[in-house]
């Protein structure tokens, strides 16, 4: 089973839900695809044992090859090639790498480089996690590639957790697709409600069946519970407000670390997951 | 005009909350200000703020290849010339695809054309406080960085129109694309951080990307009485890299009760946050 914890507002639990899971029911796979800010290493204490560069092929003028490809740089969308005068200028943070200047231009003077744009880690964490980590270069753009590569190092072989970048876009997406079943950790507040609308929408679109968790819960707002009752989405799980807890966390402590009561409880949730697959 | 962006590395360190007590504040201050959410993952400050909505206007994101199948004569030409994976049995999968235009570069036959595509709507809005600019994206659509440029457009024609107006801009969590279209040619970022590893790590790279783009930065801590050397560290790095701190904010539940209401959490009353926050805001006011 891979199982995906998403959650459209940012700061909302996502990765303490996903590592707490991950702990009370180990040996998992953990992928951290939130690789923006990655922070699933403070709860899981990864020793790293391989870091793998993720790159992209960007081009490379190669002046003593030819003379200056204009259509080349006229067909590039994202601004990323310009010919100016004798020479081509590249600006690879703006490059998609699709290619198509390469296609354009006479044999040789471009030449495809590889440009990183962020890096995959590998290693085994606490209580024998397989742990993959994607980490996006600062300055860079390409969020997207760097969780394909976090995605294509897992094995399929073995029972996954995902903890997904915040939102409901495209490196959203990528994160979840192919996934058996998604978590959307959400708070009672019309901000959580009005985020899980979002991550909903993209549920239906990839076909992955989906619950909800409500972090931060007791305080008196049931606008969650109402949605997802008319919506069908069942809630599987509440994480009673406790600042301690909100301490706890900070300093890279889980659930099951914080209290050791959530072991079972999580191992029932991944249970009552199972059967809704 | 002078333009300022909250940011967070981190989310949910209380970006939006902040921002409505600043846009509170500046229309108190005399000038209502002009408030662009670039947050368009989670457009959240229009709850804050609350209004109608005057106008709306759909945004074209990346264009989409559409294939009309009867002219494709090779086949696998057109689906290997692909480097996303997006066409298959000469479908093109809507969310794979850029819009690069690549498969219609090798089609011989002009079998391809490029579609605009809606990716969203943006939304012009009139609030008790002044103008608010946001947007919903269409779910897994990228083009966040076109959305962002083009919401920060409409709220700087709505500034230069409004002279004296400051340009208010709630950034979006990370350091990728679209908080990068969020923060350039800013006059001042403003990092709300919290006490908390995964914080501080979030924080370090927001702050290694302002300055890659050398801007002028203020800092401001919430929940700065969560965890006291989880607290340190963050002021330590502070110190150590002459940032200056705007101010901290402790624990409080007002962030949450002004979101259940819909308010800047300044109207809810509480005296001493209301001093904190004026303090933070008079702080950034003058560094501007």
């Amino acid at each position: 089973m891979i199982l995906a914890v998403a959650g459209g507002k940012g700061g909302i639990g996502k990765t303490l839900v996903a590592t707490s899971l991950t702990l009370a029911n180990s040996p998992l796979q953990f992928l951290d695809c939130d690789v923006e800010e990655p922070n699933g290493h403070f709860f899981l204490r990864p020793r790293i044992r391989k870091t793998e560069a993720v790159s992209i092929p960007v081009p490379r003028f190669r002046k003593w090859k030819g003379e200056v490809c204009p259509a080349a740089a006229d067909f590039c969308r994202y601004g990323a090639l310009a010919a100016v005068g004798e020479d081509m200028l590249v600006f690879p943070e703006l490059c998609v790498a699709c290619g198509g200047c390469f296609l354009l231009c006479p044999a040789g003077t471009l030449e495809p480089v590889d440009y990183q744009v962020g890096v995959v880690k590998k290693a085994v964490a606490r209580s024998g996690i397989e742990y993959i980590g994607g980490e996006l270069k600062v300055g860079s753009q390409r969020t997207t590639e760097v969780i394909r590569a976090v995605k294509d190092s897992l094995d399929p072989g073995r029972e996954t957790v995902i903890d997904c970048p915040p939102g409901s876009g495209r490196p959203v997406l990528e994160a979840i697709r192919g996934s058996d079943f998604c978590l959307l950790v959400t708070e009672p507040t019309p901000f959580g409600l009005h985020d899980l609308r979002g991550n909903k929408k993209l549920l239906d679109i990839l076909r992955v069946p989906g619950g909800v968790v409500i972090n931060r819960s007791g305080t008196g707002y049931d606008g969650i519970q109402r949605w997802c009752r008319e919506e069908n989405l069942p809630v599987l799980a509440e994480i009673p407000f406790d600042r301690k807890l909100a301490a706890a966390a900070a300093r890279g402590r889980t659930l099951t670390d914080y209290n050791p009561d959530w072991v079972p409880r999580l191992r029932e949730l991944r249970e009552t997951i199972k059967t809704k697959l | 005009m002078k333009q300022l962006v909250i940011i967070s590395g981190k989310g949910g360190t209380g970006k939006t909350s902040l921002a409505a007590c600043f846009t509170a504040l500046e229309k108190e201050n005399g000038t209502a200000p002009v408030v662009v959410d670039c947050d368009v993952d989670a457009a959240n400050l229009h709850l804050l703020l609350g209004g109608e909505t005057v106008a709306t206007a759909s945004f074209s994101g990346p264009e989409l290849a559409v294939i009309d199948r009867g002219r494709v004569a090779d086949r696998e030409k057109c689906e290997t010339s692909c480097r996303f994976g997006a066409i298959s049995g000469l479908e093109v999968d809507p969310f794979l695809c850029v819009g690069c235009g690549v498969c219609g570069l090798v089609c011989g036959e002009g079998a391809v054309r490029m579609e605009k595509r809606e990716a969203g709507t943006i939304y012009d809005r009139n609030t008790p406080y002044g103008k608010l600019f946001h947007a919903e994206l269409e779910p897994g659509r990228p083009g966040f960085g076109g959305l962002i440029t083009a919401l920060r457009t409409r709220g700087e024609e709505e500034a230069l129109r409004r002279p004296g107006s400051l340009l208010l801009i709630d950034g979006s969590p990370g350091i990728g694309c679209q908080v990068i279209a969020s923060l350039t040619g800013c006059d001042l970022a403003l990092v709300v951080t919290e006490p908390g590893k995964g914080a501080f790590h979030d924080f370090e790279r927001i702050y290694q990307l302002l300055r890659f783009f050398g801007m002028k930065t203020r800092i401001v801590i919430n929940r700065s009485d969560l965890d006291r050397s989880l607290l340190r560290e963050t002021e330590r790095y502070c110190f150590s890299h002459d940032l200056e701190i705007a101010g901290r904010i402790p624990f409080n539940d007002i962030f949450r009760q002004a979101a259940v209401a819909g308010r800047p959490a300044v109207e809810l009353g509480d005296e001493k946050l209301n001093s904190l926050i004026r303090g933070i805001y008079q702080n950034v006011r003058s560094a501007l």
